[in-house]
């Protein structure tokens, strides 16, 4: 059973899915929730630009604090109206291009398409896509951890990333996604980069994750101890982090496959916590368990697709090989 | 000679426009208080605990001084310390941002003082001496008051101060209104202390210019982390940000904490505090930040804590802000519409850029939504409590009233 999956079609077919889910669930805030989080950020600036917010604050500041020099002509030269047009403009272009890129997304569905270049070539702009929303979050900040939003969301920018450089060279199975290919080093440093910030976030008792455990049990009528969820959140950074470091030097298909489990764990709390509405938290993360699951296979597979010891890393890139 | 002739038109729109906004921002700067020196400036008044009887008095001065105090009674003085009946020497005086900022703050809590009772006060530092100001304490029992609710001041400046001006605008038109609850997200980086600088000194545009100072009830939004938020409204650091402001014995106001988790401690004290105050209540209403039933973005995971608490105990009416909108849900119970259920006001419109609510959300069926900088008046009687949703201009744009529950 383990066999078929091994092979580049299934692996391929994979990845699809797991990129179309995930992108599904990053799609759905952006088409029902207001916008992408670039841009509520970029509109914010922009409003915040058309009300000459900087000018107005440095006429505070010189008039109120002695700093700086009066500024004679601080002016709101935009209207109410025109600067809601500027932004509606913004999250248009915004639903757009999520439109855009689902609609490619979708062709992906089609094994023959792959081979296409304007299909494939659109993996990596997904890719640029999910890291510019990651930025976003960071941007936008009132979030405790949103500083780290581009290194917790690795797995997630990966995936299409991973499936672009495999699809690269399709006919190439030797090369592809051996266990000492460069293509396999990106994904387990990427898996540890998301399962290290995981972990640290847990560790540092994110309250996000403290509702979670504690919404969770409410579910059964048990009042989770704050000193209990406290306990289980350390335990589980500490978890997440050797996990994270482990991965870089020891590489298992046990460690992955438990990594790939506790990942799909992890995503399924929200819904568990917070119902069944949540259900875009756990498409989103769908590469935080899909890319430790490919590494188990990739790892439990030895000698058979991919060759266990390769002997030149430049040799297993797939635009040198 | 035509196009020259639009040319100059234009010029002189555009003359007079910029000549128009530079009048009302030097209107704004001349309101307010420049920070130099031990003048006392950034007063406010923070109302947390049973404000029938205290209040917390604080201001802000440039330079650290020695002596900070508030002259205050129920009699009209001017700047003439001497002659009011009270007094009250600073508590708590020390410099914002840990130690950071180059600025003072100076905390006043003053205690003992009578229902619905105008209490005139000056501040003093080092000889320095405010203007005069008032404030009202809320009423013993069963009156008649009104409180403004809105949050996400965080930007915008200007639009900001409009708002500020209109609030001191409206309490002047009905001096029943006798605080602020403010919904969080005063400004965009809690941290930092420039930030809260401006937001301190253009909050003294809510100031009447008969020296009717507003008190605040405040609550942490998820732009306000770090130290400065508790040392603005005098709240001990390392203290929880949830609280309870008691309007009289019989209208209570729950503030909660969306930033740390609902569960665990919060929803133990929720808990008890809603047990308490519950049947002794006429109105009993909460406030925090993230919304519950949100306009705009996803639901916390709060959602399934708070709610089902609002729900046992009854709470009459959930202030919210985050969302930048206006917003009144239905009443909701269980997740449902229920007309014996919690209604969900707010989202905040204090200045910050307006964004537009998912308006077909099942909850906003027989509710309301809208856009646009607001803030609310909630007018509290023993049978009703009317809530306008007011635009920055004045005009009103939702207008309901709940009936007290049986």
């Amino acid at each position: 059973m383990l066999s078929s999956f091994t092979k580049p079609e299934w692996i391929r077919t994979l990845l699809v899915l797991g990129l179309l889910i995930g992108f599904v669930g990053a799609f759905k805030p952006v088409v029902f929730n207001g916008g992408s989080p670039m841009a509520k950020y970029i509109a914010k600036q922009s409003q915040l630009e058309m009300i000459a917010e900087e000018e107005v604050e440095d006429y505070f500041e010189a008039a109120l604090y002695g700093e700086g020099e009066i500024q004679q002509d601080v002016i709101e030269s935009v209207t109410e109206p025109e600067r809601q047009a500027v932004v509606e403009r913004i999250f248009l272009l915004d639903r757009w291009i999520v439109g855009l890129l689902a609609a490619f997304a979708l062709l992906l569905l089609f094994p023959k398409l792959l081979n296409e270049t304007v299909v494939r070539h659109v993996l990596p702009v997904l890719s640029l896509w999910l890291i510019i929303q990651a930025i976003g979050t960071t941007l936008n900040g009132g979030k405790k951890f949103s500083d780290l939003a581009v290194f917790a969301h690795a797995t997630r920018w990966a995936l299409p990333m991973v499936l672009w450089l495999f699809v690269l060279k399709p006919d190439n199975k030797k090369k592809s996604l051996g266990a000492a290919s460069a293509l396999t080093h990106f994904i387990v440093v990427c898996t540890s980069v998301t399962f290290a910030i995981h972990g640290w976030e847990a560790l540092m008792l994110n309250p996000f994750f403290q509702d979670l455990i504690y919404g969770f049990g409410s579910r059964f009528n048990f009042h989770t101890p704050p000193d209990v969820i406290a306990a289980l959140l350390r335990v589980i950074g500490c978890m997440d982090l050797i996990l994270a470091v482990l991965i870089l030097f020891y590489r298992k298909p046990t460690v992955f496959l438990w990594m790939a489990f506790w990942g799909l764990i992890t995503a399924l709390s929200r819904p568990l916590a917070m119902g069944v509405d949540a259900w875009p938290e756990v498409a989103m993360r769908v590469a935080n368990f899909g890319l430790p699951l490919l590494l188990f296979i990739i790892y439990r597979t030895p000698g058979r697709l991919f060759p266990q010891n390769s002997k030149s890393p430049t040799e297993l890139t797939y635009e040198k090989a | 000679m035509r196009k020259l002739s639009i040319a100059a038109i234009f010029l002189m729109f555009f003359s007079f426009s910029a000549h128009a906004e530079k009048t009302e921002l030097t209107k704004i700067i001349e309101k307010l208080t420049p920070l130099e020196g031990t003048v006392p400036a950034q007063w406010r008044i923070t109302w947390i605990g049973d404000t029938t009887t205290e209040a917390t008095i604080s201001w802000t001065t440039a330079e650290e001084g020695s002596t900070h105090e508030v002259h205050y009674g129920t009699s009209a003085h001017g700047t003439d310390v001497s002659k009011y009946s009270d007094k009250q020497v600073c508590q708590k005086n020390g410099s914002y941002d840990q130690g950071k900022s180059g600025a003072y703050y100076h905390h006043a809590v003053i205690k003992g003082l009578k229902p619905a009772t105008v209490y005139y006060f000056v501040l003093r530092s080092d000889g320095e001496t405010s203007r005069q100001f008032y404030f009202v304490t809320a009423p013993e029992k069963a009156a008649k008051f009104s409180i403004i609710h809105g949050g996400d001041s965080r930007s915008g400046h200007l639009a900001r101060c409009r708002v500020n001006m209109q609030i001191a605008e409206t309490v002047k038109n009905n001096p029943r209104i006798i605080c602020l609850a403010h919904g969080g997200d005063y400004i965009v980086d809690g941290r930092i202390w420039n930030q809260w600088r401006l937001w301190l000194s253009q909050h003294e545009l809510t100031t009447g210019e008969d020296g009717r100072v507003l008190p605040v009830i405040p609550t942490r939004g998820n732009h306000d982390p770090g130290p400065i938020y508790q040392e603005v409204f005098n709240i001990d650091q390392g203290a929880p940000d949830w609280h309870t402001t008691q309007l009289g014995s019989d209208v209570a106001m729950v503030t909660l904490d969306t930033n740390v988790p609902g569960g665990g401690a919060q929803s133990e004290w929720l808990e008890e505090e809603l047990k308490r105050l519950r049947p002794k209540s006429t109105w009993l209403l909460t406030q925090y930040h993230r919304p519950l039933y949100p306009a705009v973005k996803n639901a916390p995971a709060h959602t399934k804590i708070f709610a089902p608490l609002f729900d046992q105990y009854n709470v009459d009416l959930a202030c919210e802000s985050d969302g930048h909108c206006i917003k009144r849900t239905v009443p909701i119970r269980d997740g449902k519409a229920d007309p014996t259920g919690v209604v969900y006001i707010g989202e905040g419109g204090l200045g910050v850029g307006a964004r537009t609510p998912k308006a077909n959300l099942w909850y906003f069926d027989g509710g309301k939504t809208g856009k646009g900088h607001h803030f609310m008046q909630l007018d509290f009687a023993p049978e009703t409590l009317r809530i306008r949703t007011i635009l920055l201009g004045g005009e009103v744009f939702d207008d309901v009233e709940l009936k007290v529950r049986n």
